[in-house]
């Protein structure tokens, strides 16, 4: 084969690495075969010498791997010289060091030779003010010392390298993002899900995917999300048209729809058309036009009294009181629920009232429900 | 034998050029430009079509005469596509078409854009590339040759065939990025209609996102600032709290409950505002390179404990006489106090209120106000 047919067979496992790093390995086997060698690396190193990791090899045995890390880190002769090399600039070790002076240091003699290492050549590929990733093939007795052939092979490698490393960058930076923002949404006790133009459903959160497995209030349809409810489906139906039409200028009120009446089974949808920044229009990517939130309009929320206790300094006496003005009601009622007279409930209360810095029972439950976390 | 007399150094470059565009589509003039030079032809055009609405999306060229190229579109762009599409049924998707050499002489006889669109410019022949061919989007890249130069042969089709994969990846990484952007968008999107605010750090609380609540109460500064990019309380002993349980958040062994660490972020009288921060679950994402969101705060607005009795009424179908009784028991009236404020007798803001129990499946009074907080919707209209 040509050899421009085998550089962009091994171009295009480079970029292809860039996208899935596990290729990696099977790049760096390519590009040790292109250039001649024993061996390839894909590591990062400290100025400092102290410390360095191997992001991907082929050709180093695992005890080798260890004892670079133990021992020879700083052993290195060729560091940290080699790290002050501009990114994507080919060097051999003798840009380093003197061939002749490389071959009497320790790592040389205690690392390299007894692995039939004779020689290396490297690019670093990225550098901060501390550390230095690079890429580097080392050479084995069979290949012999770098010469021009070995440079010129690596220069048309490189330049692929350091590109689909910064493409790998990107693409894992998106991805990040991506997963930072679904696992904000995950949080949200409430189910939330983005809707298309045409009703389908483009993303669930969890609660949205626990939601639909049950399968009693909603359900994806071939046509898009199906309410069970037919009233509340047509509702639902009805504002997310107006959603992607982008015409209806909805109220608060307006977009509620109950999916499910029965008691201690109220179930609420709130409908909400996106902003144009959602919408934007993409070459194939669906185009969210509505997020819909369901939840359920119960009062089995986790308590906050914890979260009130530790903010407000509460005793546990305290705590209990405050407990049963949310659970039980008045003070009469209290005394009785408690087993203490009404005069010990109002002494209990008052410490709590100054606490929080209110004056009345419905203040005391309004605050209470107001620490309620906003989600599960 | 080979026909392909192109350096490795040029093949390189080369390819270099064409994966400049996949994070960086504004390369694409370049890189065609590199290519028609290699290729040694008169134009090129990238072009990406929507199948199911026959609407090009994308296009890009090298050496095209816009004018030219305007009247071609107008006429011949239906004729073509059938054409395409004809082709690409029975063709080897890697292989380059050259209308010259593969194009049967039926599918000649009637092809109008070739006798009077190509001559029109000159051009003699066309070698296609097929990138992406699925029923709903086409991705191709033709090159043309000018009568000044003579028709395709084998040592371009090789080069061509050399190029193809990586001009695919190509546009397949541009789109991956875009399509990771766009639900990028969507989820910033669903955040931002959060009435609550929401922000993602990094363990040293650098915000990394805002959404729109946020970044009303961060410009508002009351309970939360951003100081050079750091999120801070603005009260001075939160401004710690809030520090600390963003790194305990961030410290991957730290086990952290549902409901997060909360910190206070309002004065002591004054209605409370509430920060949870809880760890986000990307432990396996994060990197040595750039900032990784590592803890989400949640902060809820203040307005959320206003009166709801419009949105309960809505959602219980309540009377309008009810809803007003709601409404003032919401305000913390006692049922003498509603019945006086609305000028009722006792005994009907006790029918009432019996109603409204009766609506909403509650009790007491006690749980109407809580069950009225929980309605206060997620989300708020923008």
């Amino acid at each position: 084969m040509l050899e421009s047919e085998v550089l962009s067979a091994l171009i295009a496992t480079i970029y292809d690495a860039a996208l899935d790093p596990e290729l990696w390995p099977v790049a760096l086997e390519g590009i040790r075969d292109f250039v001649g060698g024993c061996a390839a690396n894909f590591y990062w190193q400290d100025v400092s010498k102290e410390n360095a990791g191997v992001f991907h090899c082929v050709g180093i045995e695992l005890s080798y791997l260890e004892a670079y890390f133990q021992t020879y880190t700083k052993l290195n002769p060729l560091y940290p010289a080699a790290a002050f090399f501009t990114p994507g600039e080919v060097f051999g070790s003798d840009a380093v060091i003197p061939a002749l002076e490389f071959k009497q240091t320790r790592f040389y003699r205690e690392w390299m030779s007894p692995q039939g290492m004779v020689d290396s050549l490297a690019a670093n590929l990225e550098k901060s003010v501390t550390s230095v990733a690079a890429l580097a093939v080392i050479r084995g007795e069979r290949d012999g010392m770098v010469d021009e052939e070995a440079r010129r092979r690596m220069r048309l490698v490189v330049p692929h390298v350091l590109r689909a490393s910064s493409i790998g960058h990107v693409v894992a930076e998106h991805i990040r993002g991506k997963a930072a923002l679904t696992d904000a949404l995950d949080r949200i006790a409430a189910a939330v899900f983005l809707v298309d133009a045409a009703g389908r459903t483009v993303f669930g959160n969890e609660s949205a995917g626990v939601l639909l497995g049950s399968g009693k209030l909603l359900r994806n349809g071939p046509g898009g999300l199906v309410a069970t409810d037919k009233v509340a489906n047509r509702a639902l139906h009805y504002a997310l048209g107006a959603s992607a039409r982008g015409e209806a200028e909805f109220d608060l009120a307006g977009t509620v729809i109950l999916l499910s009446s029965e008691p201690d089974q109220r179930w609420l949808a709130h409908v909400l058309p996106l902003t144009s920044g959602a919408r934007q229009q993409s070459a194939f990517g669906h185009s969210a036009v509505a997020a819909v939130f369901v939840r359920k309009a119960s009062l089995d929320v986790p308590s906050p009294l914890e979260t009130m206790a530790r903010l407000y300094r509460l005793t546990g006496s305290e705590v209990r009181v405050l407990h049963a003005i949310v659970d039980t009601g008045g003070v009469p009622d209290i005394a009785v629920a408690l087993g203490i007279s009404e005069s010990t409930v109002r002494t209990h209360l008052k410490r709590p009232f100054e606490k929080t810095s209110t004056h009345r029972q419905v203040d005391l439950v309004k605050l209470v429900a107001a620490h309620a976390s906003p989600f599960s | 034998m080979t026909a392909l007399d192109v350096s490795p150094k040029v093949i390189s470059a080369l390819i270099g050029a064409i994966y400049d565009c996949a994070l960086d589509p504004s390369r694409w003039e370049n890189a065609l430009g590199e290519m028609v030079a290699a290729i040694e032809c008169h134009n090129a055009l990238l072009s990406l079509t929507d199948m199911r609405y026959d609407r090009l999306l994308l296009t890009r060229g090298f050496g095209m005469n816009q004018e030219w190229w305007q009247a071609f579109q107008d006429k011949h762009v239906p004729e073509v596509a059938a054409q395409l599409s004809a082709i690409l049924a029975s063709w080897p998707l890697d292989k380059p078409f050259v209308i010259s050499r593969d194009m049967s002489p039926e599918m000649m006889r009637g092809a109008a854009y070739i006798e009077e669109g190509f001559a029109a410019e000159g051009m003699i022949d066309v070698l296609q590339c097929f990138l992406i061919g699925s029923p709903k989007r086409f991705a191709g890249l033709a090159f043309g040759r000018h009568r000044t130069q003579s028709l395709f042969g084998d040592r371009e089709i090789e080069l061509a065939e050399l190029l193809i994969p990586h001009i695919r990846r190509a546009v397949t990484i541009s789109d991956l990025l875009d399509v990771q952007a766009l639900e990028r968008t969507h989820f910033a999107a669903a955040l931002d209609a959060l009435r609550c605010a929401v922000l993602l750090t990094d363990a040293s609380g650098k915000i990394i996102h805002a959404n729109k609540s946020a970044g009303k109460m961060l410009r508002d500064a009351t309970a939360i600032r951003d100081q050079r990019g750091i999120l801070r309380a603005t009260l001075a002993p939160a401004a710690a709290e809030l520090s600390q349980a963003i790194k305990l958040a961030a410290s991957e062994d730290f086990q952290i409950g549902k409901t997060g660490l909360a910190v206070g972020l309002s004065e002591d009288g004054s209605s409370p505002v509430l920060a949870h921060v809880l760890p986000l679950a990307t432990g396996e994402l994060r990197s040595r390179f750039g900032p990784a969101a590592v803890a989400v705060v949640f902060i809820r607005n203040r307005e959320d404990a206003r009166d709801n009795a419009e949105l309960l009424a809505a959602t219980f179908e309540l009377t309008p006489a009810e809803t007003r009784v709601l409404s003032c028991l919401l305000a913390g009236r006692s049922l003498a106090e509603s019945a006086s404020e609305l000028r009722i007798g006792a005994a009907t803001v006790k029918s009432h209120l019996d109603n409204i129990f009766g609506k909403t499946g509650v009790s007491r009074q006690q749980d109407l106000l809580l069950l009225a907080s929980r309605l206060s919707p997620p989300a708020e209209l923008i």
